[in-house]
């Protein structure tokens, strides 16, 4: 038996909240606490990929059927400016407006 | 015009459009009132773009009188997963997310106020030049996170066989359209069974091709490792000329094949005595209904009938496909998803101080139960200190899952096997439930873990019985990688003989 991963199988309401943090998203406690449930049994079901030895085996990253063709590596037009932003809920000075991130004194 | 028109197969109504039996124009105002009548009380559409689909038509009308060549889905309506990027038209993947901000008196959640893609995807390009008329965008499961349809942020779509049932996902708005008569063809995803699972439950063929088969540019991302778009249709012969028109190579793709795409369409006239049928014991485990499985069972002997020849054989990790699949998916989720941030397109949280809360609220407060709850755990099993014993653990057991199927194709050519264990499940009976609807799963997971293709083609249905109405059943039928032209060879032969051949489930409105 390959030795189980460290950490408990079930996860505490604090974790998932951090989490959460960690994926930027802000959800309110009833939905932590419903969410640590729910992993909770997931992880558990989850547990049972430790039962298999897996010592050796090469992981898949992605199925390669064949080596998929390279594209040529020349330039070509990209987005107009003014469509790249259309879609931007808010822009500013022809830009993505978003609020200030950068600590000012 | 006659719109039963729109029941016939794709080659038939592009034919009868080719040789101006009747116009494209015709076909689409068909194909739109049929949408206004049926659709209300079957939510197969999130939105409709019928002016754009006239204007097509009439282009389609316009390019036969001045004698040029038509493509193959000349004037043919089809419906497209809005997972799917259409150039200007609406695209929400299901997902209040990419909606834009509502303007005063605006409906909260009203997909017609989705992002507007400044590009087509590149399937979506391809079936425009085919001929082929775009409808409308069709329902799903927000970010084609779900096997019901029920996680769409605007409603949930349902099953034309019974309207109190779901049609399966995450593709359950493309798999109505077709089965419910409101276009003849539709595209889908599948990711872990998004086509063939609602094909199942809807009575129509769908089809997931080779992992890199087909063109995933323009698809909104949820698992890259696992995407690939394919066709629905109401018989093979349709979703093979559908395949046809969106697979190839497309330099836009990286993980696209630069293999030739075979003649499926042809294929199907195949002769298929000789074949050999891998049966997998562990798809027919406990769990599986009996009457679903009777119904397999006597799709296997159809296929003995037509002169193939079943082998019983295994599949062993096939009880660990649920486990690595929930891992892998919600990881790259995790990832792909977080470009959802409130800056650059779609929904945003106002008043955020920073741009860490600006962030935080805009996901918090438009994603789904769902996606949260897929992100939440793809960054659990991404971070450091778990990563080895999940997200590694998982890539391994992959490699295992897909040595189960290099194995049995050294034996057999074509695996056959159910695609879901139940028929179609009353809307609610499992949205409290998580982990049972991920284990339904399990007989479409492994083929896509694997990258090999796979297929739905319906078999006969359950009988009614104790109030519950006839419901339909797939034949799941996965074979090598690229051998999509012979699980259409094979899948047309059984639909020549198959008892479920030719019925529609009864749909009030033209």
């Amino acid at each position: 038996m390959p030795p189980a991963p460290e950490g408990p199988a079930t996860l505490a309401e604090d974790e998932v909240r951090s989490l959460a943090r960690l994926a930027n998203l802000d959800l309110p406690d009833a939905e932590i606490q419903r969410l640590t449930g729910d992993l909770g049994r997931i992880l558990a079901y989850v547990r049972q990929l430790e039962e298999l030895d897996v010592t050796g085996i090469e992981p898949t990253l992605h199925v390669e059927i064949e080596r998929a063709p390279l594209r040529a590596d020349e330039p070509h037009e990209s987005l107009p400016h003014e469509i790249a932003l259309r879609e931007a809920p808010r822009t500013s000075m022809e830009g993505f407006a978003v609020p200030g991130f950068v600590e000012e004194d | 015009m006659d719109p039963t028109v729109l029941d016939r197969s794709i080659p038939e109504l592009a034919g009868l459009v080719t040789r101006g039996e009747v116009s494209a124009e015709e076909v689409t105002t068909a194909c739109l009132d049929r949408i206004t009548k049926r659709d209300g009380a079957l939510g197969a559409f999130l939105t409709v773009q019928a002016d754009e689909a006239l204007e097509a038509a009439r282009a389609v009308d316009q390019k036969r009188a001045r004698g040029e060549a038509l493509g193959p889905l000349a004037g043919v309506p089809i419906g497209i997963k809005d997972a799917l990027c259409t150039r200007d038209a609406p695209t929400t993947a299901g997902s209040r997310i990419l909606l834009r901000p509502a303007s005063k008196g605006e409906a909260a959640a009203d997909p017609r106020r989705g992002f507007r893609p400044p590009y087509d995807a590149t399937v979506v390009a391809r079936l425009r030049a085919a001929g082929a008329v775009l409808v409308g965008k069709t329902n799903m499961d927000e970010f084609a996170m779900g096997s019901s349809n029920e996680n769409s942020a605007f409603f949930p779509a349902r099953n034309p066989w019974d309207p109190t049932r779901t049609p399966g996902g995450s593709s359950g708005g493309s798999a109505v359209c077709v089965a419910a008569g409101l276009a003849p063809g539709a595209l889908g995803s599948d990711t872990g069974g998004s086509i063939r699972q609602p094909a199942a439950l809807t009575g129509t063929v769908g089809i997931k091709p080779t992992y890199g088969r087909v063109s995933r540019y323009g698809l909104v991302a949820f698992a890259s490792s696992l995407d690939q778009v394919g066709p629905f249709a109401a018989d093979v012969r349709s979703a093979a000329r559908l395949l046809g028109v969106i697979a190839g190579h497309d330099p836009h793709d990286q993980t696209s094949l630069g293999a030739p795409v075979a003649h499926y369409e042809d294929a199907c006239g195949r002769d298929v005595k000789g074949l050999r049928i891998g049966v997998p014991e562990e798809y027919f485990a406990k769990g599986i209904e009996p009457a679903v499985e009777k119904s397999v069972r006597e799709a296997l002997a159809g296929l003995v009938s037509l002169g193939c020849e079943l082998v019983p054989v295994r599949l062993p990790h096939t009880r660990y496909a649920v486990a690595t699949y929930y891992v892998l998916a919600t990881a790259e989720a995790s990832s792909n998803l977080s470009r959802y941030d409130g800056v650059r397109f779609g929904a945003r949280a106002e008043g955020a101080e920073d741009l860490a809360a600006l962030y935080a609220r805009t996901r918090g407060q438009n994603f789904g139960r769902e996606v949260a709850r897929r992100i939440v755990l793809g960054t659990y099993v991404l971070s450091a200190g778990y990563y080895d014993a999940y997200y590694l653990r998982a890539q391994r057991v992959r490699t295992l899952i897909r040595r189960d199927f290099e194995e049995v194709f050294r034996q057999v050519d074509v695996l056959a096997a159910p695609v879901s264990p139940t028929v179609a499940f009353p809307l609610g009976e499992r949205v409290d439930d998580p982990l049972a609807m991920y284990l339904a799963d399990i007989y479409t997971l492994p083929a896509s873990l694997a990258g090999v293709p796979a297929l739905s083609v319906p078999c006969a249905p359950t009988p009614a019985a104790d109030g519950v109405p006839s419901l339909p059943v797939g034949l799941q039928l996965v074979g090598p990688p690229l051998e999509e032209a012979r699980l259409c060879a094979l899948a047309a032969a059984w639909e020549g003989i198959s008892p479920a051949r030719g019925s529609r489930p009864k749909v009030s409105g033209a």
